[in-house]
């Protein structure tokens, strides 16, 4: 067994740490895009009619429809609607859809669901007093927020928002169903082509849990240095 | 795809405007002989091979994914690759999506279970009164459970993922029998020589069981009859010209050439 785990050409090891790196990278770009993506979706929100029906029913349909769907139809769906699109306008050329950028477009959507309530509670959470106290001293609205609502928005969300970043690293599993090598995927395959399903998976599943636990370390300082020091 | 594959991840983060228009092929590389990923991290197989041997047939460049099976059909459709070849058996359900070369191998199938339970039914109405009542096991997008749905009625059918997972129930009990392909049977006996995995009953094939398909075929987007064209005359002429038999026997120890 230690040599099937070995780094380099007689073993699985460099596969699934590639495969963990793409797990990574994967992860991090789809919290980044749907923590963004979620801050002005709750900002967009706010500006009331339309755009907060629009904004409540795109949370309602990604928080409510599984995962794994997103991903079916934003993988396999986005290439068949982009070439037919391309098409029609008289592009025939063929054009490579990359299936990391479509698994990070599916995670961070429904990242951003999440996200958007988020800030939402988060954002309910700040005293009016102090938005209209800056009203009454004649902040800008963008002032207001960058300066008065944004840091303490971040420090409340702070922990929902670890929650999705944890989420988000296992969702990514998911993406092993295209054709991006992440850890799932070279678990699979080292597992097939091996025949040794439950070393593999095992391994895949302690990477997972190292890299949640570092996680939940690294999120728990993060809180602790963003508390209020003089709280209570 | 050595190491941490820096050049890999860069390329995967863009999508690329095709330039030299290499023909891209997917896969899934977890079903050995056919196809699988060695320690190295390179795709191997008896498909590896007749995929190549197409290409330089058509002069063109291979350029290989590794694409989990479940969604080889519709990236195919959705125009993410030009052809698939996956141990992918040619049916009448799978030419409504796509269009198939002629076949390039054959794959009989068979059941199998551990021990000898069910003894060696001779014929068809001997193995459907052996696996009456019983739990089969079938890998799932496949063509199997519809063989099993349509001649072993009275069996209760499990779908499995991966075959991995079929051979992992056969050994925990929760399935009495399996039905797979005749080279995957002989692939896991190899690997589980602690346990006694046993094919019976007869080998099944295409004239009698007409879902097993009508051979392994290679799988091209519907509206491309230039490319496909070119493939089954590659074919034809690779099964000519003995490659075919020379691969199979190569990797599977004898002939699956049609």
């Amino acid at each position: 067994m230690p040599e099937l785990l070995s780094y380099g050409p007689d073993g699985w090891g460099d596969e699934l740490l590639s495969g963990l790196a793409v797990t990574l990278l994967l992860a991090a770009v789809a919290f980044g895009a749907g923590t963004v993506g979620g801050l002005l979706l709750m900002l967009l929100r706010r500006r009331g009619g339309v755009c907060r029906s629009l904004v409540s029913a795109y949370v309602t349909v990604f928080r409510g429809v599984p995962e794994l769907l997103v991903l079916y139809l934003i993988f396999f769906g986005t290439g068949a609607l982009i070439q037919n699109v391309a098409a029609s306008l008289g592009y025939t050329e063929r054009i490579n859809l990359s299936g990391f950028a479509l698994g990070a477009l599916a995670l961070a959507v429904i990242a951003s669901a999440y996200a958007t309530e988020a800030f939402r509670g988060a954002a309910n959470s700040i005293p009016r007093g102090q938005l209209e106290a800056a009203d009454a001293f004649g902040f800008p609205a963008t002032r207001r927020f960058v300066v008065i609502e944004f840091p303490q928005l971040l420090r409340v969300a702070l922990p929902a928002l670890g929650n999705i970043w944890l989420i988000v690293l296992k969702d990514t599993a998911l993406v092993s169903l295209t054709a991006v090598a992440e850890l799932m995927r070279q678990a699979t395959v080292a597992a097939g082509s091996t025949h040794r399903p439950f070393t593999f998976y095992a391994v895949a599943a302690l990477l997972y849990l190292v890299v949640s636990f570092v996680s939940e370390r690294a999120l728990g300082r993060v809180e602790r240095r963003f508390a209020l020091k003089d709280a209570g | 795809m050595k190491g941490l594959s820096l050049a890999g991840l860069i390329m995967a983060l863009a999508a690329l405007p095709a330039s030299a228009e290499p023909l891209r092929i997917a896969t899934s590389a977890d079903y050995p002989p056919w196809e699988s990923v060695d320690a190295a991290g390179e795709m191997i197989g008896f498909d590896i091979d007749v995929g190549n041997a197409i290409c330089e047939r058509i002069e063109a460049d291979c350029e290989w994914t590794n694409q989990a099976y479940d969604g080889l059909l519709p990236t195919l459709v959705a125009g993410q690759y030009d052809i698939i070849i996956s141990a992918i058996s040619i049916t009448a359900d799978r030419r409504e999506s796509i269009d198939f070369s002629v076949p390039y191998a054959q794959a009989p199938a068979a059941f199998g279970t551990i021990g000898d339970g069910f003894g060696s039914p001779a014929d068809h109405a001997a193995l459907a009164a052996a696996l009456d009542g019983q739990t089969v096991g079938v890998q799932g997008a496949s063509i199997f459970e519809r063989l099993v749905n349509t001649h072993f009625q009275n069996t209760d059918v499990r779908v499995y993922q991966l075959a991995d997972q079929i051979i992992a129930d056969l050994r925990t009990g929760r399935l009495d029998a399996a039905v797979m392909e005749i080279s995957a049977w002989e692939e896991f006996a190899a690997a589980n020589e602690d346990v006694a995995l046993t094919m019976f009953g007869p080998v099944l094939t295409y004239d009698a069981y007409p879902e097993l398909g009508e051979g392994i075929g290679v799988g091209i987007a519907k509206g491309s009859d230039d490319l496909r064209a070119q493939v089954d005359a590659a074919i034809m002429a690779l099964i000519e010209d003995g490659t075919i038999t020379r691969l199979s026997n190569e990797w599977f120890g004898y002939d699956v050439s049609p």
